[in-house]
């Protein structure tokens, strides 16, 4: 319920309507315990593009993906503006040439929340449903 | 630049064996859990070239060997592998080791990248160690095939540069003006090109680029110069240095080559990678009082995304600014021979028309078959070698280029 309120707010912030924050929303979230207090969009996709590494205060962030498929793919769409064939791309690029370093890939939900827990610096992003204990929303990612 | 020797074919199967014991390895490294702290990438292309016609070769100057092979594997096939850590207070460290044919025939791994990040501000990076010399827009990405839409860089733009390396420092700082992302990245250090049983090095150099991104468009403008070297070690170049230091005119070979050359090179380049359409264009120039011909060239790129199938089409141009030398030397006609065909093989300038098209059949794994038709200039070579001992046959020639690569990013 907490959670839900906090996705409520988290949507306000980020300009949303509350009304669209549905279910299958894509969210970024971050441990409860984190320091990452705020993202804009615009530093979602920059760090979500390797056009960044940090966060305005110069927090580093360790980006994580979720598993290959359509989740990631809607997620980058919404986020980005950019098919999956333009962000692989764009990531090998920004990998090869030390421009960013990689988003750790989870092989599952359940591994995303466990990195995000354990690791405070790291972001990730999931259907706003898959929200669970321990995770605050930063964000949500309209469709 | 160029240097055209000849070799048997097959002469570096045993380095590319090699090479696949590297990668393997790396696939193997890569089912394995990564740390938390080090990541490990990797990505290789395997690619096949052959041209139209028997007596000429596909040759990327400065780049590759030339090859008297049917269909060469050796111009686009590359491996690379790199590791990244990341340490608090905002420093990390990339290294990138890559293994491709280089100019000398030699397909040793070597250190591609090696550098240590700092960040001292969000919008503020300083690297120190071996980057890439940022001379194109796309300079940085420039081994990343699976990265471009074309099987390689246009040669015609990219060749007018053949210097990988930035050994030394360059800053990044980046500022944000509503949408609208400026970088400025000003670099110094010096470049070496292995040549066989040569280095040619760009010593001191400095240079300022612009990149700016706004929504799907960015756009490029950079700035190098440096004083070089370029000792040519070729037949061609040692037959006619050796006439000339016996004739009247020994200056004339001071020209060709040597220690005291001074570079300048300028870009400015284009994209719009839209979701259904990708469109980039460069310009670039190369002005050197020695050693090399000042020429400039550019390509425009026009590529059509349906799914994960894109073709693609690309004019280039390279035009020859400047020969190497003017000097006149037609009162000993066998001289001036001998100059002409110095020079002519210096010359890169051609035109090309190219249709193709990527397809990405994996998540990590693109297909890229390219049908090239380039037309050499006249007093040129292009982008080509001879492939036979008939050395003056590429002047003013049509040749066609088929290309195959598979390239991937893991």
């Amino acid at each position: 319920m907490i959670s839900r309120l906090l996705l409520l707010l988290a949507a306000l912030f980020a300009g949303l309507p509350v009304s669209l924050a549905l279910a299958d929303d894509m969210v970024i979230v971050t441990a409860k315990s984190s320091a990452i207090e705020v993202i804009t969009q615009d530093e979602a996709a920059k760090l979500y593009l390797g056009r960044t590494t940090t966060l305005a205060d110069n927090t580093s962030v360790t980006l994580i993906d979720l598993p290959p498929g359509a989740e990631r793919d809607r997620f980058y769409q919404a986020l980005t503006g950019k098919n999956p064939v333009q962000i692989r791309a764009n990531w090998s690029r920004q990998v090869f040439t030390g421009r960013a370093l990689p988003p750790r890939q989870a092989d599952s939900l359940e591994q995303l929340r466990d990195w995000l827990l354990s690791d405070e610096r790291s972001i990730g992003y999931m259907p706003a449903s898959g929200l669970g204990d321990g995770l605050r929303p930063l964000l949500v990612i309209g469709r | 630049m160029m240097l055209r020797t000849w070799r048997p074919p097959g002469h570096n199967w045993r380095a590319w064996r090699r090479i696949v014991v590297l990668l393997s390895g790396l696939a193997l490294s890569a089912t394995a859990p990564a740390g938390e702290d080090w990541r490990i990438s990797g990505f290789a292309t395997l690619g096949a070239v052959t041209t139209g016609e028997s007596d000429a070769s596909l040759f990327r100057s400065g780049i590759s060997a030339s090859s008297n092979d049917r269909v060469d594997f050796a111009v686009d096939s590359i491996v690379g592998i790199q590791v990244n850590r990341q340490f608090d207070h905002g420093t990390d460290i990339t290294a990138q080791v890559i293994a491709r044919e280089d100019q000398a025939g030699s397909v040793e791994p070597r250190l591609a990248w090696a550098f240590a990040r700092f960040t001292p501000m969000s919008n503020l990076q300083l690297r120190l160690g071996r980057m890439r010399a940022p001379f194109f827009m796309y300079s940085d990405s420039v081994w990343i095939n699976y990265a471009n839409m074309w099987v390689r860089p246009p040669m015609e733009v990219y060749g007018l540069n053949p210097f990988t390396d930035l050994d030394g420092a360059d800053l990044i700082w980046r500022l944000d003006i509503g949408e609208v992302d400026i970088e400025v990245r000003p670099y110094a250090g010096r470049s070496l090109l292995l040549l066989p049983n040569r280095k040619a090095k760009l010593s001191r150099l400095y240079g300022l680029n612009l990149t700016t991104h706004f929504s799907d468009w960015s756009f490029f403008v950079g700035h190098a110069e440096s004083p070089f070297a370029l000792p040519w070690g070729d037949e061609i170049f040692t037959a006619v240095d050796a006439a000339l230091r016996r004739s009247p005119y020994a200056s004339v070979a001071d020209e060709l080559s040597g220690k005291d050359g001074y570079a300048r090179f300028d870009a400015v380049g284009m994209q719009w990678d839209g979701s259904d359409y990708l469109f980039s264009a460069e310009y670039a120039r190369r002005a050197a009082n020695r050693y090399i011909p000042s020429a400039h060239g550019w390509h425009f790129t026009l590529a059509r995304r349906f799914g994960n199938i894109a073709p693609y089409f690309m004019l280039a141009r390279q035009i020859e600014d400047e020969a190497v030398t003017d000097a006149d030397l037609s009162a000993i006609p066998p001289l001036q021979a001998g100059l002409d065909l110095f020079l002519e093989s210096r010359n890169t300038a051609q035109k090309s028309a190219t249709l193709g098209v990527r397809w990405d059949v994996h998540r990590k794994a693109a297909l890229k078959v390219e049908l090239t038709h380039a037309h050499v200039d006249r007093g040129a070579w292009g982008s080509f070698t001879p492939a036979s001992d008939d050395i003056r046959s590429l002047s003013d020639r049509r040749i066609n280029v088929l290309s195959v690569s598979v390239d991937l990013s893991f």
